[in-house]
């Protein structure tokens, strides 16, 4: 096992091994987020498809931009950061075609893989998640990645703080609904 | 009514939803393993270009901005390629070049030492 890949080693360090040429350290940090990035972008994008090119256009962001990551600063918010903003330009692109032009998939039926991965309570959750509008989607999905750590959800979001929990309180009131009547 | 607490927890335990299979080695292909194309020119290359680019660009507004400027120009460049298509001109250029030339390959030729017995004779 390189140095790189060893799970002691934080993300700040793993970017500044990456910036001095060590690409397994980057692949470390595809590792260490993949899943989490690529569990962002299908709450928002809920679509399998374009959730993985979203996943891989924004670690393909990252790398290209490695440079301009601030040290200090957690990766994951970052990474998360450029994940949403991919996913929004799509989604905006999206939005453009009439329903004509592009099938609704918005919601899809779940893959072999997800049946498999839910049990009931998971899969009423998620239903009820997929049926919040996108702004709410998104910060409970983020809340879910991130845990209550509303700044660094308020970074990714590009939103004050004040609207951030706003929105979680409001989220979590439709959840609660949503589940009081499934 | 779910309370806050048990919404939380319940957030908290959800599983993250699974990547395609062939995801992680998509995104490093794409990246880490991608291969480097070397540019096509250097970035002095491109900086010499475009500081020509930019002076043919001057050059030819300044001629097109008055007609004097570009009679001027010719009359110039008329006497350069005058002096440049002397033969006198040429024979003095090309004995300085090859002068220049000999002492760059053979320095040993040019002997610049001081010479301090000489000095204290």
């Amino acid at each position: 096992m390189n140095a790189a890949s060893e799970p002691g080693i934080d993300d700040g360090a793993l970017v500044a091994a990456a910036l001095a040429g060590r690409s397994d350290a980057f692949g470390t940090l595809v590792e260490r987020y993949d899943r989490a990035v690529y569990h962002l972008c299908i709450r928002t994008m809920r679509d399998g498809e374009e959730a993985r090119d979203c996943t891989q256009e924004a670690f393909f962001k990252a790398y290209r931009s490695l440079r301009t990551f601030k040290p200090g600063a957690r990766f994951s918010t970052w990474i998360f950061a450029i994940a949403y903003h991919v996913c929004c330009d799509r989604l905006g692109r999206r939005k453009r075609y009439s329903d004509a032009e592009l099938p609704d998939r918005a919601d899809p039926a779940p893959g072999p893989a997800h049946v498999a991965e839910r049990n009931d309570e998971a899969r009423a959750l998620y239903e009820a998640i997929d049926a919040l509008p996108e702004k709410y989607r998104t910060i409970i999905t983020l809340y879910h990645l991130q845990g209550k750590q509303y700044e660094e959800i308020a970074r990714v979001l590009d939103l004050p703080m004040g609207t951030v929990k706003t929105h979680l309180f409001r989220a979590k009131e439709q959840l609660r609904k949503a589940l009081v009547t499934s | 009514m779910i309370d806050d607490d048990a919404l939380d927890r319940a957030l908290f335990a959800l599983p993250l939803a699974t990547p395609p299979g062939d995801l992680r080695a998509a995104i490093l292909r794409a990246t880490i393993d991608a291969p480097e194309f070397a540019p096509v020119m250097s970035t002095r290359d491109i900086l010499l270009m475009g500081v020509a680019a930019a002076i043919g660009v001057w050059l030819l507004m300044f001629m097109l901005g008055d007609h004097r400027n570009a009679e001027a120009f010719a009359r110039n460049a008329y006497s350069l390629t005058q002096l440049f298509g002397n033969l006198q001109t040429l024979s003095w250029l090309a004995a300085g070049t090859a002068v220049a030339g000999i002492v760059a390959m053979f320095p040993e030729t040019l002997d610049l030492r001081i010479h301090r017995g000489r000095r204290q004779a």
